[in-house]
């Protein structure tokens, strides 16, 4: 994170954030800080206990230990004045199904502050349920309902969003539009959004940092582009061709720890300085190589590297 | 707050199940009127009426002790609904992650189960008078009760309508003590039906205990809150005031009921708001 960025005010933090049920313990000792402006990705696999995080920091859930903070107050203590610039949407969307998708709007975001009919319109058309406003919630597809958890959360004009999976349910030019709105809300109004998704790629194309958690234990924490760069850090792609023989004039070079063969080519820990001895090694073999590369890892590859293998 | 229950207001009289309970109980009154009609032609072996007993406060008054037996359950069905169906649908965590307290939002619906119940009291009582005063017309009420004891006391047409709204509200109090009982269950559950249905269990269970020819049921039997749901046959006056010739008001019964029925409602709410702040929100 650069200096400026850390400047920001602090607007979620998570101390020492600890959640027991009964002998189980499914979140342990979380400390997390998400900076103002930020995107902010929350991942793990199924059971990692990501849900009971995002309740706790939403005062849902009481923390056995620890404490969370929103916009610099404690939710635990003053849960009500935490929660007045925080739009929320917990898992899949909840409405009173026998009420229209703008009356259950009307009546979630009047408990947040005072909402004008131009407000209702304005978020009616960002998340494009403009047209069916008046049609009861039970009538709405699993996508509508979504669009809807992204209305409410919307209205009350917040300045921290915390979303959970926003894009289920949702068909691909939907998750396009959610990604979109997600990076507008950021970058544009500066309001800073915690999701958790499932999707790593989608993560990896809307946030800035990431945090991952497995089995209730944050596992790795940072920006993006650093977490994957250090990640692959020591690691190169060679394309060459005779890759068996290739194989073994590598693992005769000073500096390579490993050496991994791949259908074009190998996969090599190595020295990052001694990359040209590398080259001039297989060169001299008589090896074409037509690639030496860093390895560049996706968030994918990353976290299943880091969490034993497990999808979120 | 007022948003609030306003908001609590709109989303139960927005539901189904309210509406099926008025419909329940205006057809039940319904059954309760005809009884009425057979047992007045009995007439009592000592007196002789001249005239018809039949009249809108008389019809009032046999609707009332019809009707006490069905709205108990009634009420605690639709109260349990209030806050168990939030959890089984997810509709709670919407809700509580608005900056409001949690007390408020129990409140809110704590107040909702509070005007629904005593609706149910005022309809009843509304259209049974209002019913019977214009199919059988206006005149005084004769108390069966006093009937019995072998003297008789004759309410004006005025004051039968205020004794009887008097002993509706009872009923509506006692009513309300058994709704605040299943309301506060939901805090239990994530479920619109467990809450009802457990009160529903208890209050029959006691009901059934509380009638036992023990010893021990009669000393337990002032405790029990089920008690009281008969305590409105208390409220319509027997005797006079010897010194002012007036009808003699029942205030140490309407007391009693009302210090009882508070207590219960005191502890239920005590209990289900406890529990509501601080249960952790899963559904």
């Amino acid at each position: 994170m650069s200096e400026a960025e850390a400047a920001r005010p602090v607007v979620l933090e998570a101390r020492a954030l600890t959640k027991d049920y009964g002998r189980r313990r499914a979140v342990d000792t979380l400390d997390l800080r998400v900076h103002a402006g930020h995107v902010y990705g929350f991942l793990g696999p199924n059971g990692a206990g990501k849900s009971t995080t995002i309740r706790m920091l939403l005062g849902l859930i009481r923390p056995t230990e620890g404490e969370a903070y929103v916009l610099g107050e404690s939710i635990r203590r003053r849960r009500v004045q935490a929660l007045r610039h925080v739009g929320a949407q917990v898992e899949t969307p909840a409405f009173y199904g026998y009420l229209s998708g703008l009356r259950n709007l009307r009546m979630l975001a009047s408990l947040s502050g005072r909402v004008t009919p131009d407000d209702l319109d304005e978020v009616l058309e960002r998340v494009k349920l403009r047209g069916r406003e008046h049609d009861k919630v039970r009538t709405y597809s699993q996508g509508m309902r979504m669009r809807l958890g992204l209305a409410q959360a919307l209205l009350p004009r917040p300045q921290l969003l915390v979303l959970d999976e926003p894009t289920n349910g949702l068909d691909p030019q939907g998750m396009k539009e959610v990604r979109d709105l997600v990076r507008s809300l950021a970058h544009d109004e500066g309001i800073t959004v915690f999701l958790s998704s499932h999707l790593l790629g989608e993560v990896q194309q809307v946030c800035d940092r990431v945090a991952v958690i497995d089995r209730g234990r944050l596992v790795a924490e940072g920006d993006v582009a650093t977490l994957l760069a250090d990640a692959a850090a020591g690691q190169a792609r060679v394309g060459c061709d005779r890759v068996d023989e290739a194989a073994a004039v590598a693992g005769g070079v000073e500096g390579v720890t490993a050496v991994r063969t791949l259908e074009d080519g190998l996969e090599v820990d190595l020295d990052p300085n001694r990359a040209a001895d590398l080259n001039a090694a297989l060169v001299a073999a008589g090896i074409r190589v037509h690639e030496l590369t860093p390895v560049r890892r996706s968030l994918e590859e990353f976290f299943l590297a880091i969490t034993g293998g497990t999808r979120p | 707050m007022i948003l609030l229950v306003r908001h609590e207001l709109t989303k139960f009289y927005r539901r189904f199940t309210p509406y099926v309970i008025y419909a329940v109980i205006l057809c039940f009154k319904q059954g309760g009127g005809h009884h009425f009609a057979r047992a007045a032609g009995r007439g009592a072996p000592d007196y002789e009426v001249v005239g018809s007993p039949l009249n809108g406060v008389f019809l009032c008054n046999m609707v009332l002790v019809s009707i006490a037996l069905l709205l108990p359950y009634m009420a605690l069905v639709a109260a349990g609904e209030v806050l168990g169906v939030e959890g089984s649908v997810g509709t709670l965590r919407t809700l509580l992650v608005r900056p409001r307290s949690r007390s408020a939002i129990w409140f809110a619906k704590f107040i909702t189960v509070l005007i629904y119940t005593l609706s149910l009291c005022a309809l009843m009582y509304v259209t049974s008078l209002g019913l019977g005063t214009l199919v059988f017309g206006r005149g005084p009420l004769w108390q069966p009760t006093a009937l019995e004891q072998g003297s008789m006391v004759m309410l004006t047409f005025g004051e039968a309508t205020r004794y009887l709204a008097l002993s509706y509200a009872v009923l509506g109090a006692a009513v309300f003590t058994t709704a605040t009982l299943a309301f506060c269950l939901g805090s239990f559950f994530d479920s619109g039906l467990a809450p009802g249905f457990t009160a529903l269990a208890i209050v029959i269970t006691l009901q059934i205990v509380t009638n036992l020819q023990f010893d021990w049921v009669a000393t337990i039997k002032p405790y029990c809150f089920t008690s009281y749901l008969s305590d409105f046959t208390k409220m319509m006056p027997t005797e006079f005031d010897p010194v002012t010739n007036a009808l003699k008001f029942p205030r140490e019964a309407l007391l009693h009921t009302l210090r009882a029925c508070g207590i219960y409602i005191a502890v239920f709410a005590a209990i289900g708001l406890g529990r509501f702040v601080r249960r952790d929100v899963t559904c």
